[in-house]
């Protein structure tokens, strides 16, 4: 079954679904929006890991608020939309439009006398080119599993591995710890404890620019730790990658103004005092006297828009001749950054799968659905859901690939293999098959027949446990699509 | 850049040895300014030979160079820190050495020792990634200690006071052997995550000489691992040492307020060591230092903590100001500060202590040799003061002579004391890990999603947390035996000093011991023990805790690297089946009571070597007192005899007496009692 038929034949299922559901019918029309609408990212992670700030970075504008209000406590979803709205959605009643204010560092608007603990979510409209295959749900602070907050976070995000998520994939942003750290996993204690381990989870090692204080090779430091964090079994199992990420400088560098950029040139090419000895430190920075259009006022805003190390980059970059426009600059920054490669990695493990994550997720809903109703409309849907997933080998392979993420199947030195052939690096077939990706259709061909020969040797093994032997099964069945003339 | 002279290789500017063939690089020819100083540095030496110590430091020391310099007190009343006349001391010497007494000449020689230097060790503590190795770096203008943003150090490296710059590894299994000596890339392969991750290489300690000013005062800088954090098994061992460190720099960054666990961090540690300053690091990158400072030091305030001082620094604008010669830049850096803080808070008071210690040892030794002389002196002024002044003598020397033998009341009493010990460590080792592992069960039972490495972090660290508890059992028992026995040898030393108080006025013994003990009282358990054997010239050091350190003679490595039964178990360990989660919870459980056990068997072997280590110490140092006791009664009534038969002049040389007093008015100088005219 190719992705196109499995959406078709989840699209009937709602269409059978919504007669026989009776007073629950009305929740089928949001499931096929779902369907329709873009892939829903949350961001989750420890207070203080800059969530806001990346969430910004990937909008592309200043929408999340950074300080510490009632608003970092609730959960919010960032979405494309052809007017700007906010509305406050309680977990019972109507939806509530709120009044909002764009400031220079976020969109501002308070819940207007509404409990935090009443409300499911707040939806935020927002016309945003990013926002358009990309719906960013920005989670608060998961801190401790008893914690109230971080319980909202989890309702939010789904009871279980296969409950009716809110979410579609997870980033989990991570701050530097050492691994044998007791709080080492914190950013996912609490998918430990009741998400189960994730497909659809990435890794990103935040505020990457503050590691190794600022100096120019921070970025290369942060690189480092997050290879010693992907070798690294635990987080392995959780994520399929870890990706370092500098927010503050991907947000200045996707919100650039040209005063800014200009303000930074005017650094750059210094007389007196040089530009390197204004960058020694921030009081420097702060304080040193320079000519008129960089006031202390001014520096300090572009040290809180781009930390010191930001603002060395772009003075380097400017000074260097390497960038000569604000658009350049804003470029290198990005570039620098290292949201290009996590915006790359959303797009390769999340989009590429978008439609079989949603279209999993949405079975998930009518399943529970059915199940409430009951009833023989309620057994007939589910037989039907169980038919859809049997026959749809893409959501076998999500399952079997969490089992293995997870430790519930031990393959042995074959895992690494197996979990590229179910898609863990790619949906792509010369990804899957270890291929170069200029691979003429008849080297995957041959590749793939290859492989299932190997495999099938395996499936032989009479040792092989009941679930192991189903994993191998589905393996040979993968290498079989990818074998299969398109 | 720094052209190495060796071989002639370019070097990074702050390098101290050369890349290539490990010369010392001489920072002062390359770049200092004029009219700034560098610190003090060895000269360029070949690839091969020995580097001559540098010479004389430059005439005006940088502001941090400064420290410590002797600042003469006095103003401030109490004991002085500034340098003690050595001239009498040197005159005591030399009387020993003439009067055949080289048991006192050896003590007076290391006495002389400890009166010109004081060695204070601060330990460096902090959590993972604070800047601790960078600060330690930063304090003594040199990359020793290994700083990197990603690789953690993971052993303890001491920085002090050498000619020239030597490197020595110390490693589990080698004890006994002469640490290895090493090169600065060493201390890199074997001291950080670079080359020893886990310290899979059982490195104990590293040990580096560099011939630095601000380290001559005896100031050894001890860096420690910050791998695991604060709650971890290292975390709980850092701990422990603070015991015998005489100060701590406790490291936090400015990015944040002190957080929960450092906070009671410091509690433990300032019971254990309460000279400590909390420093903030990388003050460069944030323009909000000294709001954190300021709410650091209302945390500390409420959590009763407020004799901690607090300075923030950044060792990146210290390190660039002493290789540009930017002073400006170097008061920006806070080291200034964190110099004179370390000076007053640390140094003074253990120098203080260290010069208070000398002080005491020099009065007894000032009694011992003034006992002859004026013992002498009484028998030539009448043949009843003669008779009279041997029979009080012969009797003295015959209550010693009673001590030292080995049916004497203070040897059975630490035998038996001792052997109740043994037994009683037993029963508790056994408590100990009964309650470890139902403590261990029933985290597991708990716990239903325990990640098997964090759980291996907690069994750990729970684990060194007891053995530690055990062992200052020993620590605290072993003290509490020798107080007993102190109490019976000070009433000894008391009344052969009452016996001799009429003859030597200058040096009362006792006087002295009550002025002392009133200040030992206030330093905690360990610094109330008696001091070691070799340390009658050693200060600090404590007869007990020397021989229980924690840090020296646990079998730490061992035990931190006692692999955890194959539990390193790939995953995190999330499953939703009970039968599955059942049968890696009774995995667990196995696991980790064979971990106990085996901890059990380490430490029981150890107990026992320990508590015999420490029944030998006790013994021979009492033993040794009391010997050099009755020699010195012995020649006293063999002075006061040839005195009973000669002209007074010839038996005592009028400078032998003025020595004897000169040493006598140091002592008391010395431990701040008044000096009598």
């Amino acid at each position: 079954m190719s992705t196109e038929t499995l959406m078709a034949s989840v699209r009937e299922l709602l269409d059978a679904a919504e007669p026989v559901l009776g007073e629950r019918a009305n929740r089928i029309a949001p499931l096929r929006d779902r369907l329709d609408g873009p892939l829903r990212v949350a961001i989750a992670g420890k207070v203080k890991a800059g969530k806001s700030t990346l969430l910004n970075a990937l909008v592309g504008e200043r929408v999340a608020p950074t300080d510490a209000g009632e608003r970092t406590r609730i959960v919010t979803r960032y979405r494309n939309s052809h007017v700007y709205r906010v509305t406050a959605v309680p977990w019972a009643g109507e939806p509530v439009e709120l009044r909002f204010r764009r400031t220079e560092r976020d969109l501002d608007f308070t819940l207007e006398g509404h409990r935090a603990d009443d409300i499911h979510y707040v939806d935020v409209e927002w016309p945003a080119g990013r926002l358009r295959d990309l719906e960013l749900i920005d989670t608060p602070g998961l801190a401790s599993v008893s914690d109230d907050v971080s319980r909202r976070t989890r309702r939010f995000l789904g009871a279980d591995e296969d409950g009716p998520g809110g979410a579609d994939a997870v980033v989990y942003l991570m701050r530097h710890l050492h691994p044998t750290d007791v709080s080492f996993l914190e950013a996912f204690r609490d998918n430990i404890a009741t998400l189960g381990a994730s497909v659809n989870a990435i890794g990103v090692l935040s505020r990457a620019d503050e590691i190794g204080s600022a100096r120019p090779n921070a970025m290369v430091a942060a690189e480092r730790i997050a290879a010693r964090y992907r070798a690294d079994p635990r987080i392995n199992g959780l994520c399929q990658v870890v990706i370092p990420v500098a927010g503050l400088i991907a947000e200045g560098a996707t919100t650039l103004r040209q005063d800014e950029a200009d303000a930074l040139r005017a650094i750059a090419l210094l007389d007196v005092p040089a530009p390197a000895d204004l960058l020694v430190s921030v009081q420097r920075f702060t304080t040193l006297p320079a000519p008129p259009g960089l006031e202390p006022d001014v520096r300090a805003r572009l040290l809180d828009r781009f930390g010191l190390f930001g603002v060395r980059l772009a003075v380097e970059l400017i000074g260097d001749g390497r960038v000569n426009s604000a658009a350049e600059l804003a470029d290198a920054l990005e570039l620098t950054s290292g949201i290009h490669e996590l915006r790359h990695v959303l797009r390769g493990h999340f989009a590429s799968r978008a439609a079989v994550l949603k279209a999993r997720s949405t079975l998930a809903t009518v399943w529970a659905l059915a199940d409430q109703h009951g009833g023989p409309d309620g057994r007939r849907l589910r037989e039907r859901i169980r038919d859809i997933e049997l026959a749809a080998h893409e959501l076998v392979e999500i399952r079997l690939l969490s089992q293995l993420r997870r430790g519930a199947i031990e393959l042995g030195p074959a895992e690494p293999e197996a979990r590229r052939i179910l898609g863990d690096d790619g949906a792509d077939p010369t990804i899957r098959l270890g291929l170069t990706d200029v691979a003429a259709p008849d080297e995957v061909r041959s590749a793939a027949i290859d492989t299932i020969a190997r495999w099938r040797i395996t499936a032989q093994d009479p040792l092989l446990g009941r679930a192991a032997r189903e994993l191998v099964e589905g393996v040979v069945r993968s290498c079989e699509a990818l074998a299969a003339p398109t | 850049m720094k052209v190495c002279p060796g071989c002639a290789v370019t070097n990074d500017d702050a390098s101290v040895e050369c890349r290539s063939c490990g010369a010392v690089l001489d920072a002062a020819a390359s770049s200092a300014a004029p009219g700034f100083p560098p610190p003090v540095m060895a000269p360029p030496r070949a690839p091969v030979g020995v580097p001559p110590m540098a010479p004389a430091p430059t005439p005006v020391a940088p502001a941090t160079a400064a420290l410590p310099p002797p600042i003469p007190s006095g103003s401030s009343g109490g004991p002085a820190t500034a340098p003690p006349p050595l001239a009498p001391v040197t005159a005591a010497i030399e009387l020993a050495e003439r009067s055949g007494r080289t048991d006192l000449a050896v003590r007076l020689r290391s006495n002389r020792d400890q009166l010109e230097c004081t060695s204070v060790t601060v330990a460096v503590v902090g959590e993972f990634k604070k800047g601790k190795s960078s600060l330690v770096n930063a304090l003594v203008n040199a990359e020793l200690c290994p700083a990197d943003p990603v690789d953690a150090t993971v052993a303890p490296i001491a920085v002090k006071f050498g000619e020239e710059l030597g490197v020595r590894i110390a490693r589990a299994g080698d004890e006994g052997a002469p640490a290895a000596a090493a090169g600065l890339v060493d201390v890199v392969r074997y001291g950080s995550e670079a080359g020893n991750e886990g310290n899979h290489l059982g490195v104990i300690r590293i040990d580096i000489t560099v011939p630095r000013r601000i380290l001559e005062s005896g100031l050894v800088l001890l860096d420690t691992p910050g791998v695991g954090g604060l709650e971890s098994a290292t975390g709980v061992l850092n701990l422990a040492a603070l015991e015998q460190a005489s100060g701590v720099l406790f490291v936090t960054d400015c990015s944040q307020e002190l957080t929960a666990p450092e906070l009671a961090y410091l509690r433990a540690a300032s019971e254990r060591c309460p000279a400590i300053i909390c420093v903030m690091t990388k003050l460069d990158l944030h323009l909000t230092a000294p709001d954190m400072a300021a709410r650091n030091r209302r945390h500390l305030a409420e959590a009763g903590l407020d004799g901690i001082e607090v300075v923030a620094v950044s060792s990146a604008l210290h390190l660039l100001a002493m290789t540009t010669g930017d002073l400006v830049l170097d008061r920006e850096s806070g080291f200034g500060m964190l110099a004179d803080a370390l000076h007053t808070m640390i140094w003074q008071p253990a120098r203080r202590r260290g010069l208070a210690d000398a002080g005491e040892d020099l009065a007894e030794l000032a009694g011992h040799l003034s006992l002859p002389i004026e013992a002498a002196q009484r028998a030539t002024d009448s043949e009843q003061a003669a008779s009279e002044t041997i029979a009080a003598l012969t009797e003295a020397r015959d209550r010693v002579r009673q001590f030292r033998g080995s049916s004497a009341w203070w040897q059975r009493r630490l035998t038996e004391g001792m052997e109740e010990l043994a037994k009683d460590l037993g029963r508790d080792l056994d408590a100990t890990m009964t309650g470890l592992a139902a403590t261990v069960d029933r985290r597991i039972d708990d716990d239903e999603a325990i990640d098997d490495l964090v759980f291996e972090g907690w069994v750990r660290k729970v684990a060194i947390e007891r053995v530690v508890v055990h062992y200052e059992m020993i620590g605290r028992r072993a003290a509490a035996l020798v107080d007993e026995i102190d109490q019976q040898f000070h009433t000894l030393d008391r009344a052969a000093a009452l016996e001799i108080e009429a003859v030597v006025p200058t040096a009362r013994l006792a006087d002295v011991r009550v002025n002392a003990d009133q200040r030992l009282l206030s330093d905690g358990v360990a610094r109330r023990m008696v001091r070691s054997p070799r340390g009658y010239g050693g200060g600090g050091m404590v007869l007990v805790s020397s021989a229980v350190g924690i840090a020296t003679t646990l079998p730490w490595i061992p035990l931190l690297a006692l692999p955890f039964a194959g539990l390193l178990a790939r995953r995190a360990y999330v499953d939703d089946r009970d039968r599955r989660r059942d049968a890696h919870q009774d995995d667990l459980k196995r696991q980790a009571a064979m971990y106990v056990d085996e901890i059990a068997g380490i430490i029981a072997d150890d107990t026992g070597l320990t508590v015999e280590r420490v029944h030998r110490q006790i013994r021979d140092h009492y033993a040794a007192r009391a010997e050099q006791l009755e020699r010195t009664l012995q020649q006293s009534i063999v002075s006061a005899e040839r005195a009973r038969a000669a002209e007074p002049s010839r038996v005592v040389p009028p400078g032998d007496r003025a020595t004897v007093v000169d040493v006598a008015s140091t002592a008391r100088l010395l431990v701040g009692a008044p000096v009598p005219s």
